[in-house]
């Protein structure tokens, strides 16, 4: 188990952006996680606390079944937590961006105004390739799994909802597994990753609302509601401790 | 008000579009093939679009709103007791164990009803515990437990828990398209297990009527085609339900007759969409919604459309057998926000049980348009 629990990794995010200035991290849609006390149905929901999320979606049409839809969030997933020594080791065991599904060659959009600092990086993964983005707000942005090369170059400006690069497939095939691994990070260090959900300025519960099962976040037995929903996720630093290197967990690791 | 019903066939797509008044309920009368298809069901872009609207149902009663079974932030994943009137889930309250807890209807404190976790049979009378390495089937009711030969994978049970199944698959293979799967099964209480079936890319999703065949998605050979399947169950007879690329979220109806299933980026946006496909053979038809979806009754599906946020959530019912569709009447803001996709149907389908988006608490919602009982 480990000895970092949900509130302490969002002191992380919370004073980065605190810095920045940017938003009042108490009203942070994380506050929702862990055993605070019921705030009952009244409480605004997280679309209208998301009002100041700095990010928009990567993509320009909505979310369905010819555009593209969340498929794995961020955090502590039934599938990281199955790869954790492997995949994910180095994102602390953690699926450490969001996986959006889509056909192949789907436009892809910056989130925000920025720079782009990097194309196709080795040291990054998510091929067949890559882009990351540094924000001035000291977020970074990484688009992986693209289709191709994109055509952009380092020290290149771009706007929030320019197109920078095509959706793709990691297996290369674009029927395997077809999707967006978008990342953000902070900037320029690239060494810790961040929930983009609470970044991004969507709805994100009702984008989740798709397909016939639950969204699934492997449980700790010592604490089974550590870490269960979108919205609360802990921060990722590349190359720490295993987040999730837990002594009994459900479902069963295989 | 048209209704499109997709029913694509080896013999042809029928468009079975009527005009309704606007006080009735649309419906279709899904023509039964006078043949059995050649081929399997394939859903093609010259089949009609359904483009159906719907109507409020006529409820018994006016709509409730929902009222709060559980409290501080409590819990995910709630699943239904046989008797639907308990709400159980995992949970280790501070000062107490861990195991499952049960809150009745009334919202009761959660009281333990077992240590540990384990996942159920539908009975409940049966549950599959971890035990060291591996898993263990344990009968509730005489407390005897058998070890389930499945190396520590996860086994699930079939509707009347006569059988156990888990599956394996390569995990070296990162190509999903290519990744071998075998179905095992075997009596919950023997080590007498098989394997009658596998294939490449999606895997087992369910069982047919009365248990008497196997589901499952994807090839069964590693270059052939892509779709939803049914098998005997020793695995001698398999035939090709529906030919598509790009299947997911395959969910199979409480009494095996229907499956619901999602298609996505197939590249043919005529395809794209939410399908119902009969197990039995031959009906297979896109619907005018798409988004979250659980099986009220059998034949009975329950669709939350995904929309844009800053509309109220809206449940919309489609009745396989007849084509109705019907947009279920909720009170004002019912449900704010569902957190993580997490609802469930109790099975009388009676009730809606959801995890609040506001809150994280676990809320009680009456479905109109149900079987009303005193």
């Amino acid at each position: 188990m480990s000895d970092r629990r949900p509130g302490q990794s969002r002191l992380n995010l919370g004073l980065l952006l605190a810095c920045i200035g940017l938003w009042s991290f108490a009203s942070s849609p994380d506050a929702l996680g862990g055993r605070a006390p019921s705030a009952g149905q009244g409480e605004d929901p997280p679309a209208i606390r998301q009002q100041d999320a700095p990010f928009q979606l990567p993509f320009g049409l909505p979310p369905g079944p010819s555009s593209w839809l969340l498929i794995q969030p961020y955090g502590n997933t039934v599938f990281a937590y199955r790869q954790r020594t492997s995949m994910y080791a180095s994102g602390q065991g953690l699926h450490f961006g969001l996986d959006l599904a889509a056909r192949c060659g789907t436009p892809v959009e910056a989130i925000g105004d920025g720079t782009v600092v990097e194309v196709d990086s080795a040291a990054h993964g998510a091929g067949p390739h890559n882009l990351m983005i540094n924000h001035p707000n000291g977020f970074a942005s990484f688009y992986g799994h693209l289709l191709e090369r994109p055509t952009l170059r380092p020290g290149q400006v771009v706007q929030a909802g320019q197109q920078v690069a095509l959706s793709g497939d990691p297996d290369g095939t674009c029927t395997s597994r077809p999707h967006l691994h978008l990342e953000i990070r902070d900037a320029p260090s690239h060494r810790h990753a961040y929930n983009p959900i609470p970044l991004i300025n969507a709805d994100w519960n009702r984008i989740a609302l798709a397909g016939g099962t639950p969204l699934s976040f492997e449980q700790t037995l010592e604490a089974p509601q550590t870490w269960q929903s979108l919205y609360d996720q802990p921060d990722v630093t590349f190359g720490g401790h295993l987040l999730n290197a837990y002594d009994s967990a459900w479902p069963p690791e295989r | 008000m048209t209704l499109a019903v997709l029913l694509a066939t080896g013999l042809g797509s029928c468009d079975f579009s009527q005009t309704a008044p606007d006080d009735t309920l649309p419906s279709f009368s899904p023509q039964t093939p006078s043949v059995a298809p050649p081929v399997a069901a394939k859903p093609t872009s010259a089949a009609t679009q359904a483009q159906g609207t719907t109507v409020p149902v006529r409820t018994a009663t006016p709509p409730s709103a929902p009222h709060q079974l559980t409290t501080g932030g409590c819990c995910v994943r709630p699943f239904w007791g046989p008797d639907s009137a308990s709400v159980y889930f995992l949970d280790r309250p501070p000062g107490d164990p861990l195991g499952i807890y049960r809150v009745d209807l009334e919202g009761s404190p959660p009281a333990l009803v077992e240590r540990g976790a384990a996942a159920f049979s539908q009975d409940m009378n049966w549950m599959a515990i971890q035990a060291g390495g591996a898993i263990a089937i344990v009968d509730r009711v005489s407390g005897d437990r058998w070890m389930v030969p499945s190396q520590g994978r996860m086994v699930r049970f079939s509707p009347d828990a006569d059988w156990v199944t888990w599956q394996v698959q390569s995990s070296n293979v990162a190509n999903l398209d290519r990744r071998r799967w075998s179905l095992w099964l075997g009596a919950p209480n023997s080590r007498d297990i098989t394997s009658p079936l596998g294939g490449f890319g999606g895997g087992f999703i369910g069982w047919g009527p009365s248990e008497s065949a196997l589901l499952f998605t994807g090839r069964r050979e590693i270059d052939g085609p892509v779709g939803l399947w049914r098998s005997s169950i020793d695995g001698d007879h398999v035939e090709m339900l529906i030919q598509a690329e790009g299947i997911r979220g395959s969910l199979v109806s409480p009494g095996g007759g229907w499956v619901a299933l999602t298609v996505a980026f197939s590249g043919d946006q005529s395809l794209d969409g939410l399908w119902l496909v009969s197990t039995t053979g031959g009906q297979a038809f896109k619907l005018p919604q798409f988004g979250a979806y659980r099986w009220r009754r059998e034949g009975q599906l329950l669709v939350i459309p995904l929309e844009n946020g800053r509309t109220p959530i809206r449940l919309v019912q489609v009745d396989a057998r007849d084509g109705r569709i019907a947009e279920l009447t909720l009170a004002d803001g019912a449900i704010p926000a569902i957190s993580d996709n997490t609802w469930d149907v109790s099975p009388d389908g009676r009730w809606l049980v959801y995890q609040s988006g506001t809150d994280g608490n676990l809320w009680l919602l009456r479905l109109p348009g149900g079987t009303e009982s005193p």
